[in-house]
């Protein structure tokens, strides 16, 4: 033992001042504390006030558009007679459908296939997908929209079809899908893995029958969040999916989507369309709202 | 509910540090265990015993309110330390558990920190400069936890150069730094082989001259070789766990009460 001065404490003596010294400390940490959390409170107040403001102008100026008819008929053009006669959306929801659903069939099956592959293969072209995956995700959608324009609607005489903001979409989903299926996978525990190859199973079933049972729920919010993500998306598919003012289920003509039909307008020359823009704001945010929550439930039932 | 109460304290001179009283833990309104009362004697050891799911880990932590971890954890009943309701805003969290300290299943040092900082590493969250004061204490706790003699030429070493056994005797030394009244020990066994387990059994019986132990373990032979006091948990038919029987080791070990202990101790369950 050394023989330092503080040796000639008793333990009694040591523990009191240990305590006191807690006691001081939680003292000087509960005035911090008061002080980082006011300041806390001030910062999120702050940050709150323009969600806030985007949600009251969104909802406030939209809501009176929430009507059967602004869902179900399809846009109509203003005349000098009936200047406010815009008609609904119904062609714009059917677009969204059809063209982020289509997306959404090709994306899945391509995201699954690269996660589970390179889940299992674990080499360094795991790091090359990945990295891939990511630049991906942070290059200007608009880019997608280009190459599809040069690759499909170029050569096609200029004629835009609902399929090609499809294709644009899916470079949106597979890559975010992706990087989620990879974290669903890799959130599986390992001795999971080590278990079901222990008894002599190929790696391929113990992907199939235990892996991807246990990573499901993790994998259908990532893929829920890329859709979401995607319905959003006007870059790509601006002008490569072109414009259709009834409503179609076909992929080989026009279409028009939520996020196109408002940009349409936005840019048009009618006062009456414009502001029809809250109406469709409303309906995309409570689309994007609505598949973010149903995301989450699948984590939360199979967390139970 | 329970067939124990406070009062019925095996026959002994000293005081309870801590009692536990009525308590039940809920976690999202589900009990896990409930309506358990016993006292924690001072410089005892006092053991847990029982199947896994009978709530010996839910009641441990909630002793030092690490259970407080998991959201949706509610507590009802009372557990006092010295007489004080350790839930009530008297002891300031912080403080309660650095007077009452717990060693975890599985060795955990803080793996970027070297054995001295691991050790030194409670004075120095609370907040403690005095270096003489922090080097002794951290001398004494390895002393104390029969490690100083192999570790007091390399403290600088990370901890995860120790083995297993040596870990979590590091980890105890690191508990014993900050003076606590109270340790509580989570199978603290349960991954080390037999000579380790066998040193952190001795060092319970040094120990609990100066410090207060409960410990929860799924090795019978265990709690009758290092408690005192011993209370056997079971969980009761909505999954909850509840006291079966708390009584000294001896009586729980050689002359059970209750039908459901002598099942458990003669092996025919659990």
């Amino acid at each position: 033992m050394s023989t330092s001065t503080v040796s000639q404490l008793s333990s009694t003596e040591r523990r009191e001042r240990v305590r006191l010294q807690a006691t001081s400390t939680v003292a000087r940490r509960n005035l911090f504390s008061k002080l980082y959390l006011s300041s806390l409170a001030i910062a999120l107040a702050i940050a709150f006030i323009p969600l806030f403001s985007i949600l009251q102008n969104v909802i406030g100026n939209g809501w009176h558009y929430l009507t059967w008819g602004f869902l179900t008929q399809s846009q109509h053009l203003p005349d000098l007679m009936s200047r406010n006669a815009i008609g609904g959306i119904g062609n714009a929801l059917t677009g969204t459908a059809v063209v982020d659903g289509v997306a959404l069939l090709f994306a899945v099956p391509i995201a699954l296939l690269l996660a589970v592959a390179f889940f299992d293969l674990r080499n360094k072209w795991t790091l090359i997908v990945r990295a891939a995956m990511e630049t991906f995700i942070g290059l200007p959608s608009i880019l997608f929209g280009v190459f599809i324009y040069v690759l499909f609607v170029a050569n096609n005489h200029g004629i835009t079809e609902g399929i090609y903001g499809s294709y644009a979409l899916c470079f949106i989903i597979v890559p975010v899908s992706t990087i989620n299926c990879l974290a669903a996978l890799e959130s599986v525990p390992k001795t999971l893995i080590e278990a079901g190859l222990s008894l002599g199973s190929r790696p391929s079933r113990v992907m199939w029958r235990v892996v991807l049972p246990v990573a499901r729920p993790r994998i259908l919010t990532g893929l829920f969040l890329a859709f979401a993500r995607s319905v959003g998306e006007t870059a790509p598919i601006l002008f490569v999916i072109g414009v259709s003012l009834l409503p179609t289920y076909s992929l080989t003509t026009s279409q028009s989507t939520l996020p196109t039909l408002m940009y349409n307008y936005l840019t048009g020359s009618y006062p009456s369309q414009r502001t029809a823009c809250w109406g469709i704001a409303l309906v995309l945010m409570i689309t994007v709202l609505a598949l973010n929550l149903i995301s989450r439930i699948f984590v939360a039932r199979s967390s139970k | 509910m329970s067939q124990v109460d406070i009062n019925q304290v095996p026959s002994s001179t000293t005081a309870p540090v801590m009692s536990i009283d009525d308590v039940t833990v809920l976690f999202s309104a589900k009990p896990a265990v409930k309506n358990v009362s016993f006292a924690v004697e001072e410089k005892m050891v006092t053991s847990m015993i029982g199947p896994s799911g009978s709530g010996k880990t839910t009641l441990l932590r909630s002793m030092n309110r690490l259970h407080e971890m998991t959201v949706g954890a509610t507590l009802t009943g009372s557990i006092k330390l010295d007489g004080t309701d350790i839930y009530s805003s008297a002891i300031p969290l912080t403080v309660l558990r650095s007077r009452i300290g717990m060693v975890f299943q599985k060795p955990n040092p803080f793996p970027t920190m070297s054995i001295f900082d691991n050790v030194a590493s409670g004075l120095r969250f609370i907040g403690f400069k005095d270096r003489a004061f922090v080097e002794e204490a951290v001398e004494r706790a390895l002393v104390s936890a029969a490690l100083w003699d192999s570790v007091k030429d390399r403290m600088k070493n990370a901890a995860g150069t120790l083995s297993g056994g040596e870990q979590q005797r590091l980890c105890i030394a690191r508990a014993l730094a900050v003076e606590p009244e109270v340790l509580l020990m989570d199978e603290p066994t349960a991954s080390l082989d037999p000579i380790a387990t066998q040193q952190i059994e001795e060092l319970t019986q040094t120990l609990k001259e100066v410090v207060t132990i409960v410990i929860v373990t799924h090795n019978m032979q265990q709690a009758s070789r290092v408690s005192d006091n011993c209370a056997f948990l079971l969980m009761g038919e909505d999954r909850a766990g509840e006291l079966i029987e708390f009584d000294t080791t001896d009586k729980i070990f050689n002359n059970p009460k209750d039908p459901r202990t002598i099942d458990y101790i003669a092996g025919r369950f659990g």
